[in-house]
């Protein structure tokens, strides 16, 4: 099925710009991005209903897609990610982006049209400094233990945990987190894939549960220049946008503090509500 | 808070903040000097996003008289010794656009841009969702930075 003002659909036509393909999924660079080489993946069918069947059509993709870019880019690191709403029906997609260190040049910090979002809670991670001399992972520590506000961890699946991140962008800053110790997205199985994906699709009900949210940014950080605050072990954000977060006025900005322990609790309640 | 301001139409963006002082506080000013104003970016790429803006209404460094262009350079200088002790980054971008084909949001009226920089500080949210997170309180940057550029001098 063919949308004559979707930007995907003309780019399908056009055959001779795809760089890989199979029988669900195309993907091609996107010209378009600020950043040079970026790939985008997207469904052939516009009317794009989530399907895990199609989970592995996917996978085979993104892998191949990664693959292709480091081979002929050797970049530093990647980052991975889509723009989500529920109820999304048009093309599943997502990006991959590789990341050089020292990308980011003036050309693309000056004038450059970022919005902002607001997050002063974050203020004593960035001054405190991220604890970058442990001995030991993070996110190992916490992986198997039993939920609880200390932990922040929300709940579990087979293979993966999904943690409420302690520095959040907003509210219910979640992260899926798998339960060994692997860097990349080239590591997961299949079906590690497959799960992953679901737990990403239970995070934004989870999320619309406790706090209303329906948008999503979802996406990994690999590497140090991808951003990744913890390279070493592969995490998926996946960060609730509200309504008009981008408008902050500083001045009558309430939330200077996120109250962790309360969205645990929210968000935990919600969890095995909607897993049940 | 509303204050009634001399909402002038004629004057770009750049220019009513340096009309209005009393809004000085809502605007972010950080300094008023006879040359130019600094101000903090209300939509940064980094908190400390600074912008120094020549009190002549001007699209171009030619038409400054010399002791204005140097106020630019000592001012330049002066915002990056400041935000290297209130915000300690790894380095710096420091430039302008002139004209709307070089990406000038405000063509009639240059400024220069002054943005501290840190290591992996664009990640997913930047790149692919055009996002950048403010992981700092920028009221209490704005008093902190405001009291270093009044004590030095």
């Amino acid at each position: 099925m063919q949308n004559n003002e979707c930007k995907i659909c003309a780019i399908l036509n056009l055959k001779s710009e795809i760089l890989f393909q199979n029988e669900l999924y195309c993907a091609f660079f996107d010209h378009d991005s600020l950043w040079q080489n970026q790939i985008l993946i997207a469904s052939k069918n516009h009317d794009f209903e989530l399907n895990l069947a199609t989970n592995s059509q996917f996978f085979a993709l993104q892998n191949e897609a990664l693959s292709f870019l480091s081979a002929n880019f050797m970049p530093d690191g990647f980052n991975i990610g889509t723009t989500d709403y529920i109820g999304q029906n048009s093309h599943k997609n997502v990006k991959i982006i590789p990341r050089f260190f020292g990308d980011v040049d003036f050309t693309k910090t000056i004038c450059q049209s970022f919005q902002s979002i607001y997050a002063p809670w974050r203020h004593n991670y960035v001054v405190k400094g991220k604890d970058k001399n442990l001995d030991f992972c993070v996110f190992c520590k916490n992986m198997e233990q039993n939920p609880s506000p200390e932990n922040l961890v929300i709940g579990h699946s087979k293979y993966f945990a999904m943690v409420l991140n302690k520095y959040p962008y907003s509210q219910g800053h979640l992260m899926i987190i798998p339960k060994k110790h692997i860097q990349s997205v080239v590591q997961l199985s299949e079906e590690e894939f497959s799960e992953n994906e679901s737990m990403v699709e239970l995070a934004k009900l989870v999320l619309n549960d406790a706090f209303r949210a329906a948008e999503f940014n979802v996406g990994y950080n690999l590497g140090a220049a991808g951003g990744a605050g913890i390279p070493k072990h592969l995490h998926r954000h996946v960060v609730p946008r509200y309504k008009d977060d981008q408008n902050y006025d500083p001045w009558h900005f309430q939330n200077n503090f996120m109250d962790l322990e309360a969205d645990f609790c929210k968000l935990e309640t919600s969890f095995r509500k909607i897993s049940k | 808070m509303k204050i009634s301001v001399n909402q002038n139409p004629d004057l770009c963006p750049e220019c009513q903040i340096i009309e209005n002082q009393g809004l000085d506080e809502q605007n972010f000013v950080l300094w008023r000097g006879t040359q130019t104003l600094i101000i903090l970016n209300k939509k940064p790429f980094n908190a400390g996003h600074l912008l120094i803006i020549p009190i002549n209404h001007t699209n171009s460094l030619l038409s400054l008289e010399k002791e204005q262009k140097l106020s630019l350079f000592e001012q330049i200088e002066r915002s990056i010794q400041i935000l290297q002790v209130c915000c300690n980054p790894e380095g710096f971008n420091v430039g302008t656009n002139f004209g709307k084909a070089a990406g000038a949001k405000n063509p009639e009226h240059f400024s220069i841009e002054i943005i501290p920089r840190w290591t992996g500080d664009a990640n997913f949210m930047a790149s692919v969702a055009r996002t950048k997170p403010i992981s700092s309180n920028i009221l209490s940057l704005y008093q902190n930075l405001k009291d270093n550029f009044y004590d030095a001098k």
